[in-house]
């Protein structure tokens, strides 16, 4: 027992009672060691966290259009430059047509999320360009775990319609790095 | 802009418990479990309170630069390298750490023969017996790259000054210090609780989110 503790002590593992528990060998540590950065090195190609979610939006390769379901105004969302790239300046924008009309006066905000990790308050308050078409720029930023996946969520309020009265579509997507 | 501010401090204390311990969680315990566990409790606080003042500082200069910049992107493209060097050397100190805490490496002084600068600075952090050498340690990990930060980042540059953006982000600092002090506290009360095997198996796992962390910031730079 005397060597096993002074075994322990030599190797920095002494705590208080340690008698109580036989300390690995030095060469069972190497080879715990090894087994688990073996397993970590291969789980790092795997799993980002987000392969259970699916993209509604393929927003690389054109414009995204949605109804939003409260009134049926039709939402079409784009992103430019193509494709749409992390840490890089970006143009959101927003077509809205109700009935075949543009819709011109309505207040749009686009609010950009991750799902799964929460990314901070990234809201964007879009301005009318004319015949419908909202417009702002932003920047979407990169994930250093490796996630691509964002969630843009355009909020739609129509003067003299309360906030919560406000319709809403959401587009999933993938970006590149 | 006092909004602003309060914004800053909400996002990060909603990102500390949500963001923070999932990504930043393994750097805090890394160093928990290297430090050990002390019975009294004022000293068992001081590394967690000079750690996250260190990464405040980080923080702080960061968006400093930003609002006096007044751009978010061209200054991020010119941290990026930096960052991703950081996240490297996280990844080495970490292993270090996790290999002094299975005892297969007794310390620095293994690599004495290397007696190089950068060597002599890790021993100075990792074997020092001052608590101080946590805000180093601090100050380092707070240059790791952070998406949540980023977002953060985007916000004090638009705030347009050095004082305003410096305000700014170490508002969002502050918010984060709860979930992370928390964190390592608990830490710190279940090293001292766990003994043998699950004691060494936590510094397996902290080597292997060393080698997570050396390679990401391996193959960040890879992409610039």
């Amino acid at each position: 027992m005397e060597k096993i503790r002074e075994s322990a002590r030599i190797q920095g593992m002494w705590r208080d009672n340690f008698i109580l528990y036989r300390p690995m060998t030095y060469a069972k540590q190497k080879i715990a060691g090894a087994t688990v950065l073996f397993c970590f090195l291969l789980l790092l190609g795997c799993d980002t966290g987000q392969e259970k979610i699916k993209t509604d939006c393929a927003i690389s390769e054109g414009q995204c259009i949605k109804t939003a379901a409260a009134d049926g105004t039709a939402a079409t969302f784009d992103i430019q430059p193509k494709p749409v790239k992390t840490m890089t300046s970006l143009v959101f924008s927003v077509d809205l047509n109700k009935a075949d009309r543009a819709v011109a006066d309505a207040s749009v905000t686009l609010a950009l999320t991750m799902p799964g990790m929460y990314m901070g308050d990234n809201r964007y308050l879009l301005k009318h360009k004319g015949e419908g078409r909202y417009e702002g720029e932003g920047v979407i930023v990169r994930c250093p775990s490796g996630r691509k996946i964002w969630q843009a969520e355009v909020t739609i309020t129509r003067p003299g319609h309360k906030s919560e009265d406000a319709v809403s579509a959401r587009y999933i997507f993938e970006v590149e790095k | 802009m006092e909004a602003g501010y309060l914004l800053a401090f909400t996002t990060g204390l909603l990102g500390g418990f949500g963001h923070c311990i999932g990504m930043c969680g393994p750097l805090v315990a890394s160093y928990t479990l290297h430090a050990g566990y002390s019975e009294r409790t004022r000293s068992a606080f001081i590394p967690h309170l000079l750690y996250n003042a260190g990464r405040i500082t980080s923080y702080a200069s960061i968006g400093s630069f930003m609002g006096l910049t007044g751009t978010f992107l061209n200054s991020a493209g010119r941290l990026a390298g930096f960052q991703n060097s950081v996240s490297v050397v996280a990844g080495m100190v970490m292993v270090l750490m996790g290999l002094g805490i299975t005892g297969v490496v007794k310390g620095i002084s293994s690599f004495e023969r290397h007696n190089s600068f950068i060597l002599k600075a890790v021993k100075a952090v990792l074997e020092s017996g001052s608590p101080w050498r946590y805000y180093p340690l601090g100050l380092l990990l707070g240059f790791l790259p952070c998406g949540l930060s980023y977002s953060v980042f985007i916000g004090a540059a638009g705030t347009g000054g050095f004082l305003q953006g410096m305000y700014f982000v170490s508002c969002f600092g502050i918010g984060t210090i709860p979930a992370l002090f928390s964190f390592g506290m608990v830490m710190g009360y279940l090293s001292h609780k766990v003994r043998g095997r699950i004691y060494r198996a936590g510094g397996v796992v902290v080597i292997g989110m060393g080698v997570y962390f050396f390679v990401r910031g391996i193959l960040s730079y890879a992409e610039l």
